[in-house]
């Protein structure tokens, strides 16, 4: 009877361990930081500096953030680290918003710009906050904030107010942007295209079953897209473009899944089908360039 | 004798009024008007009604309560809704919505009662702390902390 117990024990510790796994599913806490609107040459330091009602919106959205449990990546302090690494001293306008952005490593960036409006019913101030995934590009979240009319001419407190008008709504936008990419993945481009002075053709017979080389890929891409999502483009003899391709964000093991852990599996695939490639990756693009015989590592 | 049949016949009348009151069941409608929010906290005005006097508040609470949760407050900050996806039947929230709401109602007040055939319409302000309440949902694995 003990014994049965001591079993029964054991089995539920089992159980509970196995449900406290389930339940602690890690989040990952994108990084993200806020950055003035500026012009496309125009630098963000300028942007940031020029306008006390833009450095008040960005420190409440920030601030937003921070409320969430964020962090958020400081611009200024960024700045300032780009331009001590004596590799970007050399080119001093490093500094405009898309060079900034791929340099601070930065998932999200959130683009801020706050407005005064004078009217003689009352003075107000409007808040522009545009949220994207620097990854992709893509656009997540859009939201413009309105303060009430108001006669003042303290717009410090305006642009707060504009700015909690809408921030919670734009975080929520987000989650649910979030959510979205957990369920269905994250979107990246694959290209694969011939070298030019390769012989090598995607219509090429790979083996003896008859299966083409564009087949096989496509083969590999069905059974490696997360939930076999993909979308394909187009095939021509010499290139192949995957312009969907959905990567999931989590392992199984729950451990991040970066987008080099699906280009180095479909560098292996290619290798162990006896091609060569070199690989390019820039955002959510990657380009093999294929060419027969293995390469030697 | 005859006593005893009118006792038994009102004691009977009386039981089936505590249970239609007991099982009186809650129905979420649209009437929330968004008012001001401050920081984290919203504060709307929600109407309801009930036959019991000292339900209707309750019921004016659960109506704002819900409506921010699954039907988002327009005009408002938070014009989504909290639970966006999560099944209304979710036993997670039965707790939250019977005893635990109170935790993050900071301020209720009855501005309007009127009674008509029986049945009372209350219009009630109520300020809702939604930090606390997000947190409290993250806790019980209802939505997710902001992130991936």
């Amino acid at each position: 009877m003990r014994n049965f117990l001591e079993i029964v024990n054991v089995f539920l510790l089992c159980i509970g361990a196995l449900t406290a796994q389930v339940n602690s599913h890690p989040i990952v806490q994108p990084t993200i930081m806020v950055v003035p609107f500026a012009k496309e040459v125009e630098k963000l330091r300028a942007a940031y500096e020029k306008s006390d009602v833009n450095r008040i919106a960005i420190t409440k959205v920030k601030e937003a953030f921070d409320k969430r449990g964020v962090n958020t990546i400081d611009l200024i302090g960024k700045l300032k680290q780009t331009n001590n690494n004596a590799a970007l001293q050399e080119e001093q306008a490093n500094e405009t918003m898309d060079q900034v952005v791929s340099l601070s490593g930065a998932d999200i960036y959130v683009v801020v710009e706050a407005n005064k409006k004078y009217s003689s019913t009352g003075n107000s101030a409007t808040v522009i906050l545009n949220a994207y995934d620097a990854f992709s590009g893509e656009s997540l979240a859009n939201k413009v904030g309105n303060s009430p009319l108001v006669y003042s001419e303290n717009f410090d407190k305006l642009i707060e107010k504009a700015v909690e008008a809408e921030i919670d709504n734009l975080l929520n936008t987000l989650q649910e942007k979030f959510t979205n990419v957990l369920n269905e993945g994250r979107s990246i481009v694959v290209t694969l295209g011939v070298e030019s002075t390769s012989a090598l053709s995607l219509e090429k017979e790979i083996n003896d079953s008859g299966d083409l080389l564009s087949e096989a890929i496509e083969d590999w891409m069905k059974s490696n897209a997360f939930k076999g999502n993909y979308h394909l483009q187009g095939v021509t003899r010499n290139k192949m473009i995957f312009d969907i391709v959905k990567i999931p964000i989590h392992t199984p093991s729950g451990t991040n899944y970066r987008l080099r852990d699906f280009t180095s599996d479909l560098r292996k695939y290619l290798r162990s089908i006896n091609l060569s490639t070199k690989q390019t990756v820039q955002g959510n693009n990657v380009v093999y360039t294929l060419s027969e015989g293995k390469d030697k590592e | 004798m005859r006593n005893f049949e009118i006792f038994i016949l009102v004691f009977f009348f009386q039981s089936m009024l505590v249970v239609d009151a007991q099982t009186e069941r809650f129905q979420r409608n649209g009437m929330v008007e968004f008012i001001r929010s401050e920081g984290q906290v919203i504060t709307v005005s929600s109407k309801h009604f009930s036959k019991e006097k000292k339900r209707v508040g309750y019921n004016c609470e659960r109506n704002a309560l819900e409506n921010i949760l699954f039907r988002g407050i327009s005009n408002s900050n938070q014009t989504n809704p909290m639970l966006e996806g999560v099944s209304e039947l979710d036993s997670r929230l039965a707790e939250l919505l019977e005893n635990d709401y109170i935790q993050f109602i900071i301020y209720s007040e009855c501005v309007e009662l009127n009674k008509s055939k029986k049945i009372y319409y209350a219009t009630q302000v109520v300020s809702v702390d939604l930090q606390a309440l997000r947190k409290y949902l993250e806790e019980k694995k209802v939505i997710r902390k902001f992130g991936l």
